[in-house]
């Protein structure tokens, strides 16, 4: 059964047309890849999916529910942005309990329990601005899961680190998710990278 | 002799000035044996003014930054986050109530709302007689709600800066992690903003504290008021000055406050997206337009008709000739001020870029002290310390004493306007023109204040407005028999003539509007020098 389902999406910006009765489906615990240069809408489509833009036409499922007119908090989607969007003023512990909405004994294990999934234990108490680049992203990352999403996003969310760290972490993040049985999208420009990382590659 | 010992002289000598009448009141302390000293303090402790003057200027400093940080707080949000359609004239019009000095507000409403005014006239005969016929201006609540309109775009404008930091993408991650748009703006918008916020309320707290003319027109006893009225009606200068410690105090204390808010305010910038976290429906849109209505009502529609009613019951050609010849005067006394205060400021920047060192660097700042503190007590620090010179103040005396109040009160305003622009050179300029051959001083004149020309006339415009709109200290440093613009309308409002300060009041306005062009609207600012 598919986990999430984009059916003939029509969306543009006025009049210029960026996807017309376009299709994309993942299936439970897939691992997609988005493929496609600058411009091409990849990052609209991210968007379209987690409800920040809403389509013409056409029809988004997550999970076989139709989340085409729900807004963007009512569609349980993670997203991890290539500039990590940690928020500044908030200590990692914060930012990765932002989206847990459970008491707060069981809210602190739950944390725990993520800091410990990206090997950032230690961190809780750092504010981002303390972290690295890699550190951050894994942040990024603790903070999506911990929220228990029905599926991730990931927009090019390994760009902006260098080579090693890229690699590194990107084994770190398909490990998790294989391991959690997430299904994920990763929007991204390096033909290499979608390769190694995904199951089926979507090119735009 | 050396240039950077004459960058540290020059340095220490504008610090001397400023310190005048700082240490000449902290003295009084040392000085405690004497006996004039000795009655001030049993008069003061002995009865409890200490107590209601600090009663009555926590309950208005706080009332007041309450009111404005939410009138401030409202307007950012409607400008930043929703997506009302007329938000860009919206970002100008809620700046433009700094263009009134608190005292003409405060005299607008004060005599808008008097027995007598047409407006409580209206609403005696159509609605509530016993209502409007008690109403009193002078209330601490009705005070700072008049300051809060005078003063919330000191919000505005700190919550419209926080917001341009705020990242769209911390938006996205926030709802799709589940929170709707109320609750992102309540845990993670305004979480974020509360350094601008604290910085927006020190600004605040020290306009309230400094201000002389609002508490005086509304008859709202706070440290300020007492102060002069302890000089002018006791012809007491030692009470005034012992007075004058807790403002004094106050002030020196929320100037390093304003220092540390810089630090704490500086966030990473990123590229500016629409963050449209509301989208206003119909309901929401007609709540925005009556708030829009209220707001502009009370800021301008009411001031204006009540200043052009009373300007039109004046006797026109006296007000108008009276107030040009005053404007003259005014004028004199503040091209003079500018002459000698932006001359500083430009030597200041000179020796501030090629001879100080770091340490010196670090005290510069310190020039700038006198905006945080309020203008009376200055006056009386001045005044108290020409006992150690043994003149009397009148005179030429008298005018250079006027003239180093307004360089301790607005030398903050010309400097801080060059050094920003200075800022924006890059030192490559400098190390260019120095690898071609050139000296640091020919080389600040042919190339950095060509640069800094702009500045330096919008620097002495400001200058000028700034000591055309300046009360206490003219009020009570000024030759005998010269008077401003300002010193005009406060004996016109002393005397209940709200006719006669109308003109002089719209003139006022005027040049405060030409210093928010100048000062917030960004002509002036140096761009040709980036």
């Amino acid at each position: 059964m598919s986990q999430l389902d984009v059916a003939q999406l029509n969306f543009s910006y006025g009049e210029n047309s960026l996807f017309k009765d376009f299709h994309l489906s993942l299936k439970a615990g897939e691992v997609g890849a988005l493929l496609g240069p600058s411009g091409s809408g990849k990052s609209s489509l991210l968007h379209l999916i987690c409800g920040f833009l809403n389509p013409q036409s056409g029809q988004i499922l997550i999970g076989g529910e139709d989340v085409t007119a729900l807004p963007p908090e009512e569609r349980n989607v993670g997203v991890v942005f290539q500039d990590h969007a940690l928020f500044p003023h908030m200590s990692v512990s914060e930012n990765v309990g932002f989206g847990v909405r459970s008491p707060s004994a069981e809210r602190e294990r739950i944390i725990h329990r993520y800091l410990e999934l990206v090997h950032l234990a230690d961190r809780g108490k750092s504010m981002p601005s303390e972290l690295s680049g890699g550190e951050c992203q894994r942040i990024a990352i603790a903070r999506c899961l911990a929220a228990e999403p029905k599926i991730l996003l990931l927009d090019e969310a390994f760009s902006s680190l260098d080579e090693e760290l890229r690699l590194e972490l990107r084994e770190d993040v398909k490990k998790i998710i294989s391991e959690a049985g997430l299904t994920t999208l990763l929007v991204t420009h390096s033909a290499d990278e979608a390769k190694s990382f995904s199951d089926r590659i979507f090119h735009l | 002799m050396d240039s950077r010992l004459r960058g540290k002289l020059f340095l220490a000598f504008l610090l001397f000035l400023v310190a005048i009448p700082i240490l000449n009141l902290l003295g009084q302390l040392v000085d405690i044996n004497d006996p004039k000293n000795k009655e001030a303090i049993e008069y003061v402790f002995q009865s409890d003014i200490l107590l209601t003057l600090g009663q009555n200027t926590v309950l208005l400093v706080l009332l007041t930054t309450v009111l404005a940080g939410i009138i401030g707080l409202v307007q950012a949000t409607i400008v930043k986050l929703t997506d009302f359609r007329w938000s860009k004239w919206l970002s100008v019009g809620f700046i433009l109530p700094l263009m009134y000095p608190l005292y003409v507000l405060a005299f607008i409403y004060d005599g808008g709302f008097s027995y007598s005014s047409s407006l409580m006239t209206f609403l005696r005969n159509n609605m509530s007689e016993g209502l409007f016929t008690s109403f009193n201006t002078g209330s601490v609540g009705f005070v700072a709600f008049v300051f809060a309109l005078g003063l919330s775009p000191y919000f505005f404008v700190f919550f419209m800066s926080a917001i341009d930091q705020v990242n769209p993408r911390w938006v996205f991650a926030a709802r799709s992690l589940g929170h709707t748009p109320g609750s992102t703006y309540f845990r993670l918008i305004l979480p974020f903003i509360k350094p601008w916020l604290y910085a927006a309320s020190i600004f605040v707290s020290v306009e309230v504290l400094s201000d002389f003319g609002g508490v005086s027109v509304f008859g709202y006893q706070t440290f300020t008021l007492a102060v002069y009225e302890s000089w002018l009606s006791l012809f007491s200068l030692e009470i005034a000055a012992l007075l004058s410690l807790v403002p004094l105090t106050i002030g020196i204390v929320m100037f390093f406050l304003i220092q540390k808010a810089k630090v704490q305010s500086s966030y990473s910038r990123f590229d500016r997206d629409p963050i449209v976290l509301f989208r206003l429906s119909s309901k929401a849109q007609g709540l925005t337009f009556l708030f829009l209505f209220i707001y502009f009502s009370c800021v301008f529609l009411f001031p204006m008709l009540q200043l052009f009613q009373w300007f039109l019951q004046s006797h026109l050609s006296q007000s108008i000739y009276g107030s040009l010849e005053l404007l003259a005067t005014t004028l004199g006394l503040g091209l003079l001020a500018a002459l000698l205060l932006v001359s500083g400021s430009v030597f200041l920047i000179y020796y501030y870029r090629f001879h100080m060192s770091q340490t010196q660097k670090k005290w510069t700042p310190l020039v700038n002290i006198g905006y945080a503190l309020p203008g009376t007590i200055v006056a009386i620090g001045i005044l108290y310390a020409t006992r150690w010179v043994g003149v009397s103040v009148s005179g030429g005396f008298a005018l250079a004493c006027l003239l180093l109040g307004y360089f301790v009160r607005f030398f903050a305003v010309s400097f801080q306007m060059l050094e920003k622009s200075s800022q924006r050179m890059s030192p490559t300029l400098d190390w260019a023109g120095r690898s071609l051959g050139e000296k640091p001083w020919p080389l600040f004149t042919k190339v950095h204040f060509k640069l800094l020309r702009g500045p330096v006339l919008a620097a002495s415009i400001l200058v000028v407005v700034e000591v055309i709109k300046e009360l206490p200290l003219t009020l009570i440093l000024r030759p005998f028999g010269v008077n401003t613009l300002a010193t005009r309308l406060f004996q016109f409002t002393a005397e209940g003539q709200w006719e006669e300060a109308a003109f002089p009041a719209m003139l006022i306005i005027a040049l405060g509007a030409l210093s928010l062009f100048i000062g917030y609207l960004g002509f002036g600012s140096g761009d040709e020098s980036a």
